[in-house]
């Protein structure tokens, strides 16, 4: 086996190794984490619970990478190579020959990549069928409102959807059921879904949440569909002017639905999000986070990210010895 | 009712059903198909198809089947829910899409006419603040 694929598949052991460690160190953290997030404003909290949803998936992926700078950079003879001077143990470098792997480890990729494909494979299949689904769905443009799509149906749905380019659809039944200022706050609250890309975000959460323990990513993914959802909200009751116009618009359009008769075995009384809704709309809004604390905080990750790069390198490269001489 | 997806050409032949009642091929084709510009035997297909759903029903009539839909277009309308939620993969919420409210949870009737209750009590507070 090349150096190069047995690095690569070092550092897919890494990353199961990141993976199991996030999700623990998240398992253990949410009750206090979702007790702090109580009174935090509704976008911050969305935001922050999808980074907890996307971390056993994204972090454990940029923390290999980061791992092979060092070997990448002396490759481009930008860097000095190190790995001559520690012969013998794991290398995570595309240059040098690393230890062989063991029949444990490659069980342990087999895995990964099995169950990498069990997370990938029904949300292409979903992502295929909702296009398809999307495609059949008689609209037309909604009149002043371009970026708006009414969906010729007697079902009081709104909804966007589109992963990169996400569209606001209204059923022509909300917009002959609803009075204005209510059929207003359901188009800001569905455009503000799509200026989030929030069907993206959505998608991301559900496919790199996989490593979760099942319970807890239960709670993530439900927590961030609520949050999501005040967060929208929010956005539409700032839009139009009016938060309460948003908690009867909510309401309203739940009477519709509740007129439609449910088929059995879809419906879950008091099961959906709208009675917590509709009280975050009645209670006074949390200040907004300000805008310049989003690109700070992303700095001092990238400065901790570039800083760090070295001691991660070296402790990856050491716990992977080791690992190998116990399995 | 047992649930599937329709395709466009369904819809419209449907739709044509709902409108005549009875309808032969030809006719069918007269009003569905020919601005399409497929032929009889595509619309002659997606008739079958829409009996084997049991959205519609034949009967014999002479040499040739006459069609008719098996519901009313208040029917099928009043199926929407489940139509829809048939027709996109798993539930609603959990998909590709963002809905305004939950397509397939509905709050319980108290539950619902409290938070109405409370809204309206807001309304009517702020109403008095500002006049």
């Amino acid at each position: 086996m090349s150096a190069r694929l047995a690095s690569l598949e070092l550092g897919l052991i890494a990353a199961i190794g990141f993976a199991a460690v996030t999700s623990v160190c998240l398992a253990l953290a949410w009750p206090w984490l979702r007790a702090r997030l109580a009174g935090v404003h509704p976008a911050l909290r969305a935001r922050l619970v999808w980074l907890a949803a996307i971390a056993p998936g994204a972090l454990p992926a940029l923390l290999v990478a980061l791992c092979f700078v060092p070997g990448l950079l002396a490759a481009a003879g930008l860097g000095h190579d190190h790995c001559t001077h520690h012969p013998g143990h794991a290398h995570l470098c595309l240059k040098h020959a690393s230890i062989p792997l063991t029949r444990a480890g490659m069980g342990l990729l087999a895995l990964a990549a099995a169950l990498l494909a069990a997370a990938i494979v029904p949300e292409v299949v979903s992502l295929v069928r909702t296009r398809r689904w999307l495609a059949r769905l008689p609209r037309r443009a909604m009149r002043h409102a371009d970026d708006v799509e009414v969906v010729e149906s007697e079902t009081p749905f709104a909804f966007a959807a589109g992963l990169l380019r996400p569209r606001t659809h209204v059923a022509a039944r909300l917009l002959e059921s609803l009075p204005a200022p209510q059929l207003a706050a359901v188009v800001e609250h569905e455009r503000a879904h799509a200026r989030r890309r929030d069907p993206l975000a959505r998608l991301a959460a559900r496919v790199l949440s996989r490593a979760h323990l099942p319970w807890v990513r239960r709670a993530l993914l439900s927590e961030l569909a609520v949050a999501t959802e005040e967060a929208c909200d929010a956005e539409a009751g700032r839009r139009v002017g009016d938060r309460l116009a948003v908690a009867e618009a909510i309401l309203a359009v739940e009477r519709l639905f509740a007129a439609v008769p449910a088929p059995a075995g879809l419906t879950g009384f008091g099961g959906n999000s709208v009675a917590e809704r509709v009280r975050a709309l009645l209670a006074v809004e949390p200040q907004a986070p300000p805008r310049q604390g989003y690109r700070i905080a992303a700095a001092l990750a990238c400065a901790l990210g570039v800083a760090g790069i070295d001691p991660l390198h070296h402790l990856t490269e050491h716990l992977l010895a080791l690992a190998a001489r116990l399995l | 009712m047992r649930r599937h997806m329709l395709g466009r050409l369904e819809v419209a032949v449907l739709d044509h059903l709902w409108s005549s009642g009875l309808a032969e091929v030809r006719a069918v084709h007269a009003a569905v198909g020919a601005a399409r510009g497929i032929s009889p035997n595509t619309v002659h297909s997606a008739l079958e198809r829409l009996v084997r759903k049991g959205l519609a029903e034949r009967r014999k009539a002479g040499r040739a089947y006459q069609y008719r839909a098996r519901l009313s277009r208040e029917e099928w309308m009043a199926h929407g829910l489940e139509r829809l939620a048939s027709e996109v993969p798993g539930t609603p919420a959990d998909t590709l899409i963002a809905a305004f409210v939950d397509m397939t949870e509905r709050a319980g009737e108290t539950q619902l006419a409290e938070l109405e209750r409370r809204v309206r009590a807001r309304r009517r507070r702020a109403r008095k603040e500002r006049g």
